[in-house]
């Protein structure tokens, strides 16, 4: 026994040496963990970072839809003013908008004037964004009310529909958004006039690139 | 000289050099297990910077403006003003748990205690009346392990809102 305790080969040596081996493993195995750990949460950041861009620029649409409501609104309360008293100069407008004034004004007085306000400021409207986003407005289809008798007659209103792609990493993303238009009258602020129909984000459907073969349970 | 004994032990010189190279892989070992621990709470942080930088976006969202720093009902009753001038920005305290931490004292000596904090910034843009942008921050104030960089910006969002309000008057 104390032939081998008097060992000089140098044992304790090795023993160091075989700690540190060990430790550097452990060091390797912590450090890929902790990497996979902060890749994951760069892309739950980034996932979130999209969604605020894409958002954003939904906000901004939404924004501009608004704010030509309102302008057409004071432009279509003018017009209006200018048509029925006969004052100022006569809008420029076009045949089939003419046209329906003049039906919807000899009608009724005064639901004749909402309504005349209502086709103004959305042709108002709809032309300024039409410019703005080009293709993207369209009219609104009604569904059938089987449940009244009487024939209604249609509201004006318009469609806009805008897809906002965002490319991530060699990925699309995207945000449909929908917002309809309808029944502006003097008394309704843009927000009561515009509503959000569709707001939905999604991405194209992908697989995970899994190389290793995965036991899904069954036998 | 006695038989059975082994007397070709290492040089001083051979045991000085062996122990600096153990040293110094040892240290090297250590210092990977602290890049892996800071890897690991920087994953934390941006894990909890994204959330909570979220609610604060979608509390402004949802209230349309800056949310009344004394509401208690809203996340922003911790919040303090970062200047007394600027109404439209304030900043949030965590302590080293990501804790929330009662706004107590002024926003310098927040600073000096917390370990995070998050900026909001709310403004309207100048060009386009209603419509507004919301900047959020969070950062770490304190020093990660083995690091001496303060005020670490952990992460950012820049978001729009729109709060388009007016009525045309008949």
């Amino acid at each position: 026994m104390i032939k081998y305790l008097r060992s000089e080969k140098g044992a304790s040596s090795i023993l160091v040496a075989m700690v540190l081996i060990i430790l550097l493993v452990f060091a390797a195995l912590s450090i890929s963990t902790s990497m996979a750990n902060l890749k994951l949460s760069q892309k739950y950041a980034q996932t979130a970072s999209v969604y605020y861009s894409l958002d954003s620029e939904g906000e901004r649409v939404l924004y501009e839809v608004k704010k030509q409501v309102y302008e057409s609104g004071l432009k279509a309360q003018e017009d209006l003013k200018a048509i029925v008293e006969g004052s100022g100069d006569k809008p420029e407008l076009p045949d089939e908008v003419w046209a329906e004034l003049q039906n919807t004004l000899s009608s009724d007085a005064t639901r004749g004037q909402e309504r005349a306000y209502a086709v103004l400021a959305i042709y108002y409207a709809r032309t300024a964004l039409e410019q703005q986003f080009p293709g993207c407005t369209h009219d609104v289809e009604e569904p059938l009310d089987l449940s009244s008798e009487a024939e209604s007659e249609p509201k004006p209103g318009f469609m806009l529909q805008r897809t906002i792609i965002l490319e991530v990493e060699g990925s699309h993303r995207y945000l449909n958004i929908a917002i309809k238009v309808s029944e502006p009258r003097p008394d309704k602020s843009p927000d009561e006039i515009c509503t959000i129909e569709e707001w939905r984000f999604w991405q194209e459907p992908f697989e995970y690139k899994n190389k290793v073969d995965l036991w899904e349970g069954k036998p | 000289m006695r038989k059975g004994r082994n007397s070709k032990g290492f040089t001083l010189i051979e045991m000085i050099v062996s122990v600096a190279i153990l040293a110094v892989a040892g240290v090297a070992v250590v210092g990977l297990f602290v890049f892996a621990h800071n890897n690991n709470m920087k994953a934390v942080d941006l894990d909890q910077s994204v959330s909570r930088c979220s609610s604060v976006v979608e509390e402004i969202k949802a209230s349309g403006e800056l949310p009344a720093l004394n509401d208690q009902d809203t996340l922003f009753a911790w919040a303090v003003r970062t200047d007394m001038s600027n109404a439209g920005s304030c900043a949030f305290f965590y302590d080293d748990k990501w804790q929330p931490m009662e706004a107590t004292d002024s926003f310098e000596m927040m600073k000096d205690k917390a370990e995070y904090m998050i900026t909001a910034e709310f403004h309207e843009m100048p060009d386009k009346p209603g419509l507004y942008t919301i900047d959020v921050q969070a950062v770490k104030l304190k020093p990660y392990a083995l690091s001496s960089k303060r005020d670490t910006l952990i992460y950012s969002i820049s978001s729009v809102t729109e709060c388009f309000t007016q009525e045309v008057q008949p």
